[in-house]
C-alpha cells in the first residue's frame, strides 16, 4: 500500500502541462446518437449523477469491459471473480449476485438484459457514460442502481484502419483489427474482430493445470446512412468465449485459513452471443423520432464442480438458451424553447430454455442424501440403513422462462431562466412464465427389509405465473449557470421479480427424500428444508425510492469536480441466500427492507501543462432495517457483497518530443474498495484495499507502443466468499500482471 | 374383482328407520374398497401405555374378497423413534349379524419396505362394524391397541 502511494505521489508532483490530446480524430463529430442523446438530455444530462469516459481516456484506464469501469466511477464495483457468466455489479449498496442486475446495460441504444452476456471486449469504444442512481422512468427494468451506456466509434466520427496486439503475464494475448469507411457521403462502414486467450494464473491443486484460461473472440460489423433528417444504422456484433475459472479456495474450518484450489471435476463455462440492432431517426421541425430494435441470442453452457473439493460429491451444467426482441420508439417534442417533452413506448419478448443436471456422485449420494436419510433410520435400527444401487445419478431440470413487457414514458421539462424543473413517469408492464420440470430415478432398498433395490421415480413438475405492473415516477428541479450546475431529484427504481431456477435440485434432493420415506412408510420429524412448493420458486420486485442532492462546478476548462449525496430507502431487496444445513443450492429473497446513503465526488484536475490528475470517491452506508431469514434477525446488519468505499486516483504526465517519437505518456492509477461483508451476519468481510497500475507508453506518427502492470504492490485480497454444502470458499483476487501492447492506427 | 357386501346390520337398520324419511340410512360395511379409521392407538411400552389420539388405520380387502390388510399409519412404539406405516397382511375374518370379527396369530408384518419379522403380529383380535372397530395385538413385545370410528371410504 506504502509503495502504491509513493509511486502515485511521485507521478502527480512530476512536471507537466498540457491538457489531454486524443490520438484518434474522433472528437469533432460530438453526437454519441440520437437516442441516448434524447434519452439523457435535460431531465437525465443535468441532474443525474454521472460518469463519462472517452475513447481516449478509456484506453489509456484500459478500460474494455464493464469490470474494468469498477471504482473508477464512484460507489460502482464489478467484482472479477467465478467467470464471465458471473457479472455481478454493485453501485451505492445495491446489486445482484445472480438473476436480475441492478445496473442496466445498452450498448449502441440497444439494451443487454441478460446478465449473463454482460461481460465482454468493447472494442474501439467511443464512450462510455455511467448514470448512478435509478434510472427507471426512462430506462425501465433493471436500472434502479443505474445505466452503463455504451457507443462504440462510427465510421462518421473515425476513417481508418486500428491495429493492436498485446501480450501479458500468463501468456495472455489480445488481438484486436478494425476498419472504418465511408461510402460516399451518406454510407459509413465498419467492420472488426478481436482474439484474446490466457493461460491463467490460478492453479489447480489437485491436477496441477490452470484454471482461468480463456480463449475467445468476436467481431462488429456497422452500416450507417444519413441523410439530411433521416439516419439508419444497424450493427451486427458477436462474441464466442470458452473459458476456465472459479478458482475458489476451500477455508479450512478448524484454522480458518484459505487453502488452495483443488477440485477434481472439470469445470468450463462456453458462450455464444449475437445481437443486431436497427437504429432509425428522424428530426422534424419541433420533434425527433427515434426507433430501435434489437434481437439478440444467447447460447451458454457452464459446467461445475459445485462442491470444489476433491471429493466426488456432485457437478453442474447449466446450458441456456435465450432469444430477446426489444423495440423501444421515443418522440422529442420541443414547441417552444421553454417546454419539452419526451413521450416512449417500449416492448420486449425473451424466451429462455435452461437445462441444468445436476449430477450427484458417490460421496454426493453417501453424504448428502444418504446421510440425511439415514440419520432418523438409525435411531431406530443401527444396524441397518438405505442403500442407493446408482454410483451417480442426475437430478434433471428444464426449465421454459418466456417473459414479456411493455411500457410507456413520458417527461416534461420547463425553463425559466437558470432553473428547470422535470417531471417524468414510466407505467411498466411486465409478465414471466416458469415452466419446470425436474425429475430423478434411483434404486435404493432398506437393508433390514428389502434383499432387492427397487426403483423411486421423484418428480416436481409445474408452472409459476408472475406479473408486475409498476409506476415509476421522476422530479427534478435543476439550476444550471455557465460554471456551476446543481440538482435535486426524487425517483422510484425497479427492479423485476423472478424464480429462483437454481434452488430445483434441491427441492428434488428434499422430495427425494420424502418420497423414498412414503414409499418405506417411514415418516422422519424433519427431513430439511421446507421450500418445496412452487411458490418457493420465485421472488417478488425489488423496489427503491432515490432521494439525490448534487452538483457540478467548472470555474476553468482546468479543474472541474462534483459531487452528489443520495438517500435510499429499498424495500424487497432482492439478496443470494444458501438455504440452512448441507444444501446444495441458492435463491434470491426480499430481503425485508434496507436504507442506504452516501457520498460520491470526482475532481478532474489538469494542474499545469501536460499533467492530468483524476480522484474519484464514493461513500456508502447500506444496512438492513428488517430482514429476518427465518433463522436469523440482521436488522442493522451492513448489506453484505456492497463495498462502503470506492477511492479511484489517477494521473498522466506527457511529454511531447520530437517528430519522430511524438511523445511519451506516463499513467499511473490506484483503484480501491472496502470494505466489503461477505455475509449478512457481518461476521466476514474484506477490508480495504488498493491496487496500483501504472503504464508507460511511446506513441510515433502512426503507431504506439505501450509497457503496463496492474496490481504492481502485488496486493492480496479477495473477491468472492460462497457457502456450499456446508462449506465455506473464498476466491483471491487476480495477482501481479504484466503487459506489452502495440497498436497501429492509419 | 369379487364384490361383497355386508348387508345385515343394514337391513335390519333399513327396516327401522323406513318409517322416518328424515333420517340418514345407516351406512353399511364396504369392503369392496378401502375403508379409514380414527381414533386412538395405545402401545404399552416399558409398563406404562402412551396413547396417541387422531391416529389412522385403513381396512384394505384384498383381491379375492376372502381376507383384508390392516394398516397402521404413522404408528410410534417410543417417541424417538420415526413414525411408521406397518401392514398386518392376510387376516381372515368372519361375520356374524352385522359384525366381523377377526383373530390371528403369527403374521409377519410388512413395514419399511419388505417383511419385518420383529414385530410379528401375535395375539391380535378384533371387531369392526358399519361405523367403528376396536383390535388388540402384539407388535413384537409392544402390546397395542387401537379404538376408532370410520373416517371415509377411499
Amino acid at each position: 500500500m506504502r509503495f502504491a502511494l509513493t509511486i502515485f505521489t511521485l507521478l502527480i508532483v512530476a512536471k507537466a502541462s498540457a491538457q489531454r490530446v486524443d490520438t484518434l480524430a474522433v472528437y469533432d463529430v460530438p453526437e454519441v446518437s440520437v437516442t441516448a442523446q434524447i434519452k439523457q438530455a435535460g431531465l437525465i444530462e443535468h441532474s443525474v449523477a454521472k460518469t463519462e469516459v472517452f475513447m481516449y481516456d478509456a484506453e489509456r484506464e484500459s478500460i474494455d469491459d464493464m469490470r474494468s469501469m469498477s471504482s473508477y466511477a464512484p460507489n460502482f464495483y464489478v467484482p472479477d471473480y467465478g467467470s464471465r457468466m458471473t457479472s455481478s455489479i454493485y453501485m451505492r449498496g445495491m446489486g445482484a449476485r445472480i438473476d436480475q442486475p441492478a445496473v442496466g446495460l445498452y450498448v449502441d441504444d440497444a439494451p443487454v438484459l441478460n446478465k449473463n452476456a454482460f461481460d465482454f471486449d468493447v472494442f474501439d469504444l467511443r464512450s462510455v457514460k455511467l448514470l448512478r442512481g435509478p434510472q427507471s422512468t426512462l430506462y425501465g427494468r433493471n436500472t434502479m442502481a443505474g445505466v452503463m451506456d455504451v457507443h462504440t466509434l462510427s465510421p462518421f466520427s473515425y476513417s481508418g484502419t486500428r491495429l493492436a496486439a498485446e501480450y501479458g503475464t500468463a501468456n495472455t494475448v489480445k488481438v484486436r483489427a478494425s476498419h472504418y469507411a465511408l461510402v460516399g457521403e451518406e454510407v459509413g462502414v465498419s467492420v472488426g474482430g478481436y482474439f484474446r486467450h490466457t493461460d491463467g494464473q490460478f492453479t489447480n491443486e489437485y491436477d496441477g493445470e490452470r484454471l482461468d484460461w480463456e480463449h475467445g473472440g468476436g467481431g462488429r460489423a456497422k452500416v450507417e446512412w444519413r441523410n439530411g433528417a433521416m439516419s439508419l444504422s444497424n450493427t451486427f456484433s458477436v462474441d464466442a468465449t470458452n473459458q476456465g475459472g472459479w478458482p475458489y479456495r476451500l477455508i479450512d474450518k478448524a484454522s480458518g485459513e484459505k487453502l488452495q484450489t483443488n477440485y477434481n471435476d472439470p469445470s468450463n463455462y462456453t458462450r455464444l452471443s449475437l445481437s443486431d440492432a436497427l437504429r432509425f431517426a428522424y428530426k422534424g421541425d419541433n420533434y425527433t423520432l427515434t426507433s430501435v430494435t434489437s434481437w439478440s441470442y444467447l447460447d451458454d453452457c457452464m459446467t461445475l464442480d459445485q462442491d470444489f473439493t476433491p471429493r466426488s460429491m456432485f457437478t453442474l451444467q447449466q446450458a441456456q438458451r435465450e432469444h430477446t426482441l426489444t423495440e423501444e420508439v421515443i418522440v422529442k417534442y420541443d414547441p417552444t424553447k421553454r417546454y419539452s417533452a419526451r413521450f416512449g413506448a417500449f416492448a420486449f419478448y425473451k424466451h429462455l430454455n435452461m437445462a441444468a443436471p445436476v449430477r450427484f456422485k458417490r460421496d454426493g449420494i453417501d453424504e448428502l442424501i444418504l446421510a440425511n436419510a439415514n440419520k432418523g433410520i438409525q435411531t431406530m435400527f443401527p444396524d441397518h440403513a438405505i442403500e442407493i444401487e446408482e454410483r451417480e445419478f442426475d437430478i434433471t431440470s428444464d426449465f421454459r422462462n418466456p417473459t414479456w413487457g411493455a411500457a410507456l414514458f413520458h417527461t416534461s421539462e420547463v425553463k425559466l431562466g437558470h432553473w428547470s424543473l422535470g417531471a417524468g413517469v414510466r407505467f411498466d408492464y411486465e409478465q414471466t412464465t416458469l415452466r419446470y420440470d425436474s425429475r430423478a430415478t434411483i434404486h435404493y432398498r432398506f437393508t433390514m427389509t428389502m434383499p432387492r433395490f427397487k426403483q423411486l421415480d421423484s418428480k416436481f413438475v409445474g408452472s409459476n405465473r408472475k406479473s408486475f405492473f409498476e409506476v415509476l415516477p421522476r422530479v427534478a428541479v435543476n439550476y444550471n449557470a455557465p460554471k456551476f450546475n446543481a440538482y435535486a431529484t426524487v425517483s422510484k427504481g425497479y427492479k423485476a421479480g423472478g424464480f429462483n431456477t437454481q434452488i430445483f435440485s434441491d427441492i428434488l434432493q428434499n422430495r427425494m427424500m420424502t418420497d423414498m420415506m412414503e414409499d418405506l412408510g417411514v415418516y422422519l420429524d424433519q427431513t430439511g428444508p421446507s421450500y418445496d412448493t412452487a411458490e418457493a420458486t420465485g421472488y417478488k420486485p425489488e423496489h427503491s425510492w432515490n432521494y439525490e442532492l448534487g452538483a457540478s462546478y467548472t470555474p476553468s476548462p482546468k479543474f472541474s469536480t462534483d459531487v452528489s449525496l443520495f438517500y435510499i430507502d429499498c424495500r424487497d431487496q432482492q439478496l443470494t441466500v444458501f438455504p440452512a444445513g448441507k444444501s446444495t443450492g441458492r435463491m434470491m429473497t426480499n430481503a425485508g427492507r434496507t436504507r442506504s446513503y452516501g457520498v460520491e465526488a470526482t475532481v478532474d484536475w489538469w494542474p499545469v501543462k501536460n499533467l492530468d490528475l483524476r480522484a474519484a470517491y464514493g461513500y456508502t452506508n447500506a444496512r438492513f432495517l428488517k430482514y429476518n431469514d427465518g433463522n436469523n434477525d440482521y436488522r442493522g446488519r451492513y448489506v453484505p457483497y456492497a463495498p462502503q468505499h470506492t477511492l479511484s486516483l489517477s494521473g498522466d504526465y506527457t511529454w511531447h518530443v520530437n517528430r519522430t517519437l511524438s511523445r511519451i505518456r506516463l499513467h499511473a492509477d490506484w483503484r480501491s474498495v472496502g470494505r466489503i461483508y461477505w455475509n449478512e451476519a457481518n461476521t466476514l468481510s474484506q477490508p480495504f484495499y488498493g491496487l496500483l497500475g501504472a503504464s508507460v507508453a511511446f506513441d510515433f506518427a502512426r503507431w504506439t507502443i505501450e509497457v503496463w502492470g496492474r496490481n504492481l504492490t502485488g496486493e492480496e485480497y479477495d473477491t468472492f466468499y460462497f457457502v456450499s454444502v456446508g462449506n465455506a470458499f473464498m476466491q483471491s483476487g487476480r495477482p501481479r500482471q504484466f503487459g506489452v501492447k502495440l497498436s497501429f492506427d492509419f | 374383482m369379487k364384490i361383497f357386501k355386508i348387508f345385515a346390520l343394514a337391513a335390519m337398520m333399513f327396516g327401522m328407520v323406513a318409517c322416518d324419511n328424515e333420517q340418514t340410512p345407516e351406512p353399511v360395511i364396504d369392503l369392496d374398497t378401502t375403508s379409514a379409521y380414527n381414533g386412538t392407538v395405545s402401545v404399552v411400552v416399558n409398563g406404562e401405555t402412551v396413547s396417541t389420539p387422531n391416529s389412522l388405520i385403513e381396512i384394505v380387502p384384498s383381491e379375492d374378497g376372502k381376507s383384508f390388510s390392516i394398516v397402521f399409519k404413522m404408528i410410534k412404539f417410543v417417541p424417538q423413534m420415526p413414525a411408521l406405516d406397518i401392514t398386518i397382511p392376510t387376516v381372515n375374518y368372519t361375520i356374524e349379524e352385522g359384525v366381523i370379527s377377526f383373530v390371528a396369530e403369527g403374521i409377519i408384518p410388512i413395514c419399511m419396505g419388505g417383511e419385518f419379522p420383529q414385530y410379528i403380529v401375535t395375539q391380535l383380535k378384533g371387531t369392526i362394524t358399519a361405523t367403528s372397530i376396536d383390535l388388540s395385538l402384539k407388535f413384537g413385545e409392544f402390546e397395542t391397541s387401537f379404538k376408532g370410528s370410520l373416517q371415509t371410504n377411499a
